[in-house]
């Protein structure tokens, strides 16, 4: 099905992503790619799909032969034919409105009849068990639910060849078995997978063969029986997330017990909503401490972070920091909020501008933030052009410079690699160590388990248990989130 | 619901034969509309029109009958220009329930060129993502200090303007690339003619549509 | 470099024409209501602040053609809100436009001050639109009041006299143009800075 030999792959501007590359994939094989950020997989998932070279440019030599196609002669419209393309991030792929429309998007484009059009969308309807959604706005659902209408939106054209480029990264772990039950559904099929995954621990049923890259060339290649005996210390020092999920360690770290911020019986309801979101909510954040967040979408993760930084006003309860009563307006400056993307969170030219941007006279204090944060030689970049990681770290050191004491993250490590996974918990811990206390919400149970404290379930606008990590085992965290 | 193509010609007719009318044929045009909405069966939206629709005409001949002074024959102005565009406006509210999809679908079997259907598909779809990012851009901004709403930064009204809008800017380079090249691998660039899941037909109800082109046409003698 | 627009090309430009139309409607929405006299200077302010957005969907497609499509798109909008007189119109000026960026070898659509003086005549003919709205449909009314002795009768038949069009006009072009220089030291110093835009 697929034939790579000898690729190299260089960008417009000179750099070598790819090296002596080659790649063999018989029909109906899975093969998961995995590697630390950087490493080429997603350069050769774009080669295996035809956007390389005809969507992103660059010099591509080598014999390649996909799905009976040469990309380098055939358009791609044509080779979409055979290759289906799932991408991380379904809301920058959806071209349409509603469900049923999107699902139908490909077919109307290759001029398919309309009578099969709609056949072949009854099925994938009833098989899939998207009926219910069929009519609703794609806005509406679950990152889950669209990743499933995604995937069932590329199987629609009956291609041979599935690519996907970290399908899970958006998703919690009730998604991602949803996830790996779809996947098996296509290899009964005998089609033939190409995933390229930084999660390994749903794959291991499904993969033939896993492949490690680094620095642009493929290095090892493992049976899922040989990657799940790998000891820790190898998994660590390839960057690999662990191929099974219930195989995790609790990292117990010491911490203060003074309280910092008592959140009491908040209520928050919409003027429109019959029920309240967030229902008598109580909560103490220590000092020090670094609290995990988990619950389904829908349970009022987003909307408690909206309300700590004082953006929604509570209708009831209060909000005290050190024993003072704060309202929303002064909760602003010591509440600090990192956004899963940071895109919105950055205004400036240059890294040293963003930091000074609200107190321009203290730069000393900024250049040692910087330094902390190991941002200092990136001091004059324009924020757009560094690495997602360091975007993170600058939108925090921004919180640092406005004397925040609660700092609250959002999915900090979805679709983070091993190294960074361990580069954040990290973070986290010396951040709580300045006497703030860190928030995290999150569907990884790694990074829980890595720099937690505690860890609290929010279920319909309440806390359905908490617990401190001392008590309990890894394996309950995972219960727990799913 | 009316087909689309039909509603779509009607609205053109509709704005075209504004220009024209005298103003009893706009009060004409206007009845017609609002009997277009409620032929379809959107009674409450009918009936929001009509209500209006009476406030508002009352109104109007109250200020001609009142022979008054500038400020009032300058609102006088303004309701006669308002109750012109008016039948458009509810003939566009009629076509506004049509879900975007049929009426890409539509557009299509009337020729529309497929460059300009999947601009305005793109621009349909985006219009409410890229209006609630920019709230949510102006949130941060605002937690930074430098937000619309802050008074002191008008201060420095260029800077504010771009604080407000490079970050939307730099989303929606981002947002165009990711979209196109999924699109790509979506089979974008086909030469195929596009063909559509919907049924876009001509149906017996349909010739009461088509009954109101005559309807409309007529007013031009009222 | 492909020289006819392609998929990627209607998209960007589908999703750049949103973010100009939003900030015309905040432009429109602010002032409007000042007062009948600001109405024929609502086009230039809009045109100022929405040339950096175009100039950056110009310079990234670097190609014949956005604003025509620009033109029918907002055009469409338009006539979907119930006032399709505005489709003829802006489709008009997106050609117009266009037609000054003919004269070249193909490095004028990442050229600045072409792209500046093409949007500033898409802009002039852009502006007759609410001229137009209310000219054709206020005829009778404003006739009528031509004669009036009243000071805000006659300061109506003034705002929208040939000379108040031809002042409207000359103000959205010198504000294109102004707005497109300060622009350009945006450009420069993020999009330019961050690798997303190069000047040929």
């Amino acid at each position: 099905m697929i034939s790579l030999q000898d690729i190299a792959f260089i960008t417009p501007q000179g750099e070598q992503l790819l090296k002596d590359l080659s790649l063999h994939v018989t029909t109906g094989e899975c093969v998961v790619i995995t590697g630390p950020s950087g490493s080429g997989k997603t350069t050769l998932g774009r080669i295996l799909n035809g956007l390389i070279p005809h969507y992103y440019e660059g010099k591509l030599v080598g014999k390649i032969n996909i799905a009976g196609h040469d990309p380098k002669t055939t358009p791609l419209w044509q080779l979409s034919q055979h290759i289906a393309s799932v991408f991380q991030d379904p809301k920058s792929q959806f071209f349409t409105s509603i469900t049923e429309d999107e699902l139908v998007f490909e077919m109307e484009n290759y001029g398919i009849e309309s009578k099969q059009i709609n056949s072949r969308l009854e099925h994938i309807l009833n098989t899939t068990g998207l009926q219910v959604l069929r009519h609703q706005p794609l806005d509406y659902l679950s990152s889950g639910q669209k990743q499933q209408v995604a995937i069932a939106a590329t199987q629609l054209i009956q291609p041979e060849l599935f690519i996907m480029d970290e399908p899970s990264a958006n998703l919690d772990l009730h998604a991602t078995a949803e996830l790996e039950k779809v996947l098996l559904q296509l290899k009964a099929q005998s089609k033939t997978m190409v995933i390229i995954e930084h999660r390994l621990h749903y794959l291991m049923n499904i993969a033939d063969r896993i492949l490690y890259m680094k620095n642009g060339r493929i290095e090892q290649s493992f049976t899922p029986e040989e990657l799940k005996i790998l000891p820790n210390e190898v998994l660590t020092s390839l960057g690999l997330r662990s191929p099974i999920l219930e195989h995790g360690h609790l990292h117990i770290t010491e911490y203060d017990d003074k309280p910092l911020f008592a959140i009491d019986k908040i209520t928050i309801q919409y003027k429109k909503h019959a029920k309240p979101i967030l229902n008598h909510f109580t909560l103490t954040l220590p000092k020090g401490q670094v609290t995990a967040l988990i619950g389904h979408n829908g349970a009022g993760k987003t909307t408690l972070a909206r309300n700590l930084t004082g953006l929604i006003k509570e209708r009831s309860g209060t909000i005290k920091l050190n024993a003072e009563a704060l309202p929303a307006n002064k909760r602003m400056t010591k509440v600090w909020f990192v956004m899963q993307d940071t895109v919105y969170q950055l205004f400036t030219d240059s890294v040293w501008h963003e930091i000074l941007l609200t107190h321009p006279e203290e730069t000393e204090k900024a250049e040692r933030i910087l330094q902390q944060l190991q941002l200092l030689h990136l001091k004059d970049r324009h924020p757009a052009t560094l690495s997602g990681g360091e975007k993170q770290r600058l939108v925090l050191a921004v919180g640092l410079m406005q004397n925040a004491t609660l700092f609250i993250l959002d999915e900090p490590t979805s679709g983070l690699d091993g190294f960074n996974l361990t580069r954040v918990a990290n973070l986290i811990t010396t951040l709580a160590k300045n006497n703030c206390h860190v928030l995290v919400i999150t569907h990884d149970p790694e990074l829980v388990a890595s720099c937690c404290h505690r860890i609290v379930r929010l279920h319909e606008g309440q806390i359905a248990e908490q617990h401190v990590l001392e008590a309990i085992t890894y394996t309950d965290i995972i219960k727990m989130m799913q | 619901m009316f087909d689309a193509r039909i509603q779509f010609m009607l609205l053109l007719l509709c704005g075209s034969l504004a220009v024209f009318v005298t103003n009893t044929g706009a009060m004409a045009l206007a009845i017609l509309a609002i009997a277009f909405v409620l032929l379809q069966g959107y009674f409450r939206l009918a009936a929001q029109w009509f209500i209006f629709y009476f406030i508002f005409s009352a109104l109007l001949l109250l200020l001609y009958t009142v022979d008054g002074n500038g400020i009032l024959n300058a609102a006088l102005l303004m309701l006669a220009i308002t109750s012109k565009m008016l039948p458009t406006l509810i003939f566009a509210s009629s076509l506004a329930k049509v879900p975007t999809g049929r009426l890409l679908s539509s557009l299509q079997k009337i020729n529309v060129p497929k460059s300009i259907l999947l601009t305005l598909a793109v621009a349909l779809r985006f219009f409410p993502v890229l209006r609630s990012e920019s709230k949510l851009i102006q949130e941060n901004a605002h937690i930074r200090g430098i937000s619309l709403r802050q008074l002191k930064n008008w201060r420095k009204p260029l800077l504010l303007f771009e604080y407000a809008i490079v970050p939307l800017l730099m989303r929606t380079i981002r947002l165009a690339d990711d979209l196109s090249a999924a699109a790509s691998t979506r089979g974008i660039d086909a030469p195929y003619k596009k063909t559509s899941h919907h049924h876009i037909a001509f149906r017996t109800y349909d010739s009461v549509a088509c009954l109101f082109f005559f309807l409309l046409i007529g007013t031009l003698w009222i | 470099m492909k020289q006819h627009l392609q998929a990627k090309d209607f998209i960007t430009i589908g999703l750049y024409s949103i973010i100009i139309f939003i900030i015309k409607s905040i432009v429109n929405a602010a002032m409007a209501p000042l007062s009948i006299v600001a109405m024929p200077y609502i086009t230039g302010v809009g045109m100022f602040f929405s040339s950096l957005v175009y100039l950056l969907m110009a310079i990234r497609v670097g190609k014949q053609g956005p604003l025509l499509f620009m033109g029918i798109i907002l055009g469409l909008i338009y006539t979907m809100m119930g006032a399709p007189l505005m489709l003829p119109l802006f489709a008009l000026a997106g050609l117009l436009a266009e037609l000054t960026l003919i004269i070249g070898d193909g490095t004028q659509y990442r050229n600045v001050t072409r792209q500046a003086i093409a949007y500033s005549i898409f802009g002039a003919i852009y502006g007759f639109g609410g001229v137009i709205n209310i000219y054709v449909f206020g005829k009778e009314s404003l006739e009528k009041m031509q004669f009036s002795q009243d000071t805000i009768e006659r300061m109506l038949t003034y705002a929208y006299s040939p000379l108040w069009l031809t002042i409207s006009i000359c103000f959205s072009v010198v504000m294109t143009l102004i707005g497109s220089y300060v622009a350009k030291k945006i450009l420069q110093k993020h999009f330019v800075k961050a690798g997303y835009i190069q000047y040929q």
